[in-house]
């Protein structure tokens, strides 16, 4: 007697496989996106260098990304951070370097008033400050280690040398 | 009638025992001492009085408000300061701050705020006042007396005498025209529920509220300030002598962010991070170490390292000459010891059991219950402070309550027994009314903590002296 559903040992295995490939797939397009959505954007290069300490916002956005993974993306992240912005993007790329982070800290204060922050590990932060880092982690410096982590689960964050310096 | 000595004693210490359910907390035995002078000998010193909103009816907090105000209660609270020997009646951070040297942080006021405390001796109040008591004309202390029974006319409208036992087994009774309860708020309600001859559900218990509303301060290490100023003078929030009186800043919530984000009330004290070692207890009370096990997912080891780093280098930027200068100080670490006000609950109780101490009394089962309001108030106000705190540039919150599983299951009570015998104009919903006396009793009043309806986030010392400052007033009148 035949049931209505025909199941073979075949058609199983083909429904494990596709459902292994889903599986995979988002974590190894996140993967992709943290190797090939660097900021190539000169406004994301130049937000991505707005820290000293580059290694240490490295680590902060790593973790933010973790909390936040649709936002491994450069170009997502800059347009985050302008959206809000009182002049629109055009005029923040031609801010110099001063004005640009006159205006970085005004938002991530007015970020505290309004109630736009995020949590990492417990610590509440302004979601501008978070995104940044998150653009100094997706950066041409440290997208390797960031991938290095990916790969080993921690990330060992190596010291740049103005950091070593500090 | 007192029911220890002079010093404490194993024998009298046991009649505290008692079963614990619900939220874990200390033994019974430990958390109160039976001597003259009471759990005062063990009190930190912490002192401040409720704040004016502790004491009106929140929409918010079911069973809120006292039949009485801040203002009603202020003149007793001035006078309940030199008792327990503090200083001026000043709890406002603009008495305490000094703008160059202990400043207080720079908040907006309608969120967060500076409020300060009096620590004083502490006052141990049996070896303070013993003097006194025994040079009275008409005061006599009785030790050794324990209290086991109240006995009432057929209708339990008056108490016609108390029952005493002693623990080398003489019995005796005590008559008068008066008699206040005063043995705190586990003992309070334990006497009243065992005195049920007449009442057969325990005096003042119509309405079944005797041993309802426990409350406790469910204090914890709740995180951390990590402070990017670290010039700024943190003295108003250490413990330091100012004019003779010892005080200490917290940070507080505001009454306007509780009115418009229906929270209760809630301070939090900062103590200097010493790097690794066991947090110090605050208030004298014995306080368990943030667990790291409990961490939700192990964040980089040095994240509070590198989280540093970046807040000084956004917070530190100086223009000089029209460009960008980057300055990187250390920063401070501050832990965060919180301490919310709990919403008074009806399951959150003190009952008898059928096991009986070596006088013979029913021992008591306490069953200590938080509501969903003190876990939400809890988390939106360790928010609020870091927002806050980020806002006014002085730095980042970490909020231990987002981090490690489990933490508020688990809070640890400050010794604070409140609320078991709470204060209701309406009988239905008070044991005792504005006064102290227990409703349709007439000449049976209530000391101590168990009055309070609700509990403020302070220490409640300096609000029981008040109110038996206020208790002995009223009592000399009717007696005159």
């Amino acid at each position: 007697m035949r049931h209505g559903l025909d199941v073979t040992r075949r058609s199983v295995l083909h429904g494990l496989i596709w459902i292994g490939a889903i599986a995979l797939a988002r974590p190894v397009r996140t993967l992709c996106a943290l190797g090939k959505e660097g900021p190539h954007d000169p406004l994301a290069v130049r937000l991505a260098r707005v820290f000293t300490h580059a290694a240490s916002a490295a680590v902060i956005g790593w973790e933010y990304l973790r909390v936040v993974p649709r936002e491994a993306d450069a170009a997502l992240l800059v347009d985050l951070i302008c959206s809000r912005w009182p002049s629109r993007r055009q005029e923040f790329d031609d801010l110099d370097a001063t004005r640009c982070l006159e205006l970085l800290l005004l938002r991530q204060r007015q970020d505290f008033e309004r109630g736009r922050t995020v949590t990492v590990h417990g610590w509440i932060l302004s979601e501008t400050e978070a995104r940044l880092c998150a653009l100094a982690a997706l950066g041409e410096g440290n997208r390797d280690r960031v991938a290095n982590r990916r790969g080993r689960g921690r990330l060992a964050v190596e010291r740049t040398p103005d950091e070593r310096q500090a | 009638m007192e029911s220890g000595g002079l010093e404490p004693d194993t024998a009298t210490q046991s009649l505290n025992e008692g079963e614990i359910t619900g939220l874990p907390y200390v033994p019974l035995e430990t958390a109160r001492l039976r001597y003259f002078g009471g759990t005062t000998n063990h009190w930190g010193g912490w002192c401040r009085p409720l704040d004016e909103i502790d004491f009106t009816a929140r929409p918010w907090v079911p069973h809120s408000g006292w039949p009485l105000s801040r203002a009603d209660l202020d003149p007793f609270y001035r006078r309940a300061q030199s008792l327990c020997q503090l200083g001026p009646f000043a709890y406002d951070a603009g008495a305490w701050e000094d703008q160059d040297t202990s400043p207080r942080l720079p908040f907006s006021g309608d969120r967060v705020m500076t409020n300060i405390w009096q620590i004083g001796p502490p006052t141990r109040f049996g070896a303070s006042y013993r003097d006194v008591i025994a040079r009275s004309d008409n005061v006599r202390a009785y030790l050794h007396a324990s209290v086991v029974n109240i006995d009432t006319t057929p209708t339990a409208e008056r108490v016609t005498r108390v029952r005493v036992g002693c623990l080398h087994g003489k019995r005796f009774s005590v008559s008068a025209t008066l008699f206040i309860v005063a043995a705190g708020g586990i003992e309070n309600p334990r006497l009243l529920l065992v005195s049920n001859t007449v009442q057969r559900d325990g005096l003042g218990n119509r309405h079944d509220l005797v041993g309802r509303f426990f409350m406790e301060h469910p204090q914890l290490w709740s995180g951390a300030l990590l402070l990017s100023r670290p010039s700024f003078s943190m003295g108003l929030y250490a413990i330091r002598d100012v004019k003779r009186t010892r005080v200490v800043g917290c940070v507080s919530l505001a009454e306007k962010v509780q009115r418009r984000e229906q929270l209760l009330n809630a301070c939090a004290f900062l103590e200097p991070d010493s790097s690794g070692e066991t947090p110090a207890p605050i208030g004298g009370v014995s306080q368990r170490s943030p667990s790291p096990s409990l961490r939700q997912a192990d964040p980089p080891g040095d994240f509070e390292t590198h989280l540093g780093q970046v807040i000084a280098d956004l917070n530190h930027v100086t223009l000089r000459s029209g460009r960008a200068v980057r300055r990187s100080p250390p920063v401070k670490t501050f832990r965060l010891f919180a301490r919310p006000e709990p919403a008074p609950n009806p399951n959150s109780r003190v009952t008898i059991t059928a096991a009986r101490d070596s006088l013979g009394m029913n021992r008591v089962q306490l069953h200590w219950e938080l509501s969903p309001i003190d876990e939400r108030s809890m988390r939106r106000s360790q928010e609020i402070l870091g927002r806050e705190v980020g806002r006014a540039g002085l730095g980042r919150v970490r909020s231990a309550l987002e981090d490690e599983k489990g933490l508020w299951t688990k809070p640890e009570g400050a010794y604070h027994h409140i609320g078991t015998t709470r204060m209701h104009e309406d009988p239905k919903q008070g044991v005792v009314d504005a006064k102290g006396r227990v409703h349709g009793i007439s000449n049976l009043y209530i000391a101590g903590s168990s009055v309070f309806p609700t509990a403020g986030y302070a220490n409640p010392t300096l609000t029981i002296v008040a109110l038996a400052v206020r208790l002995a007033d009223h009592v000399k009148r009717l007696l005159r």
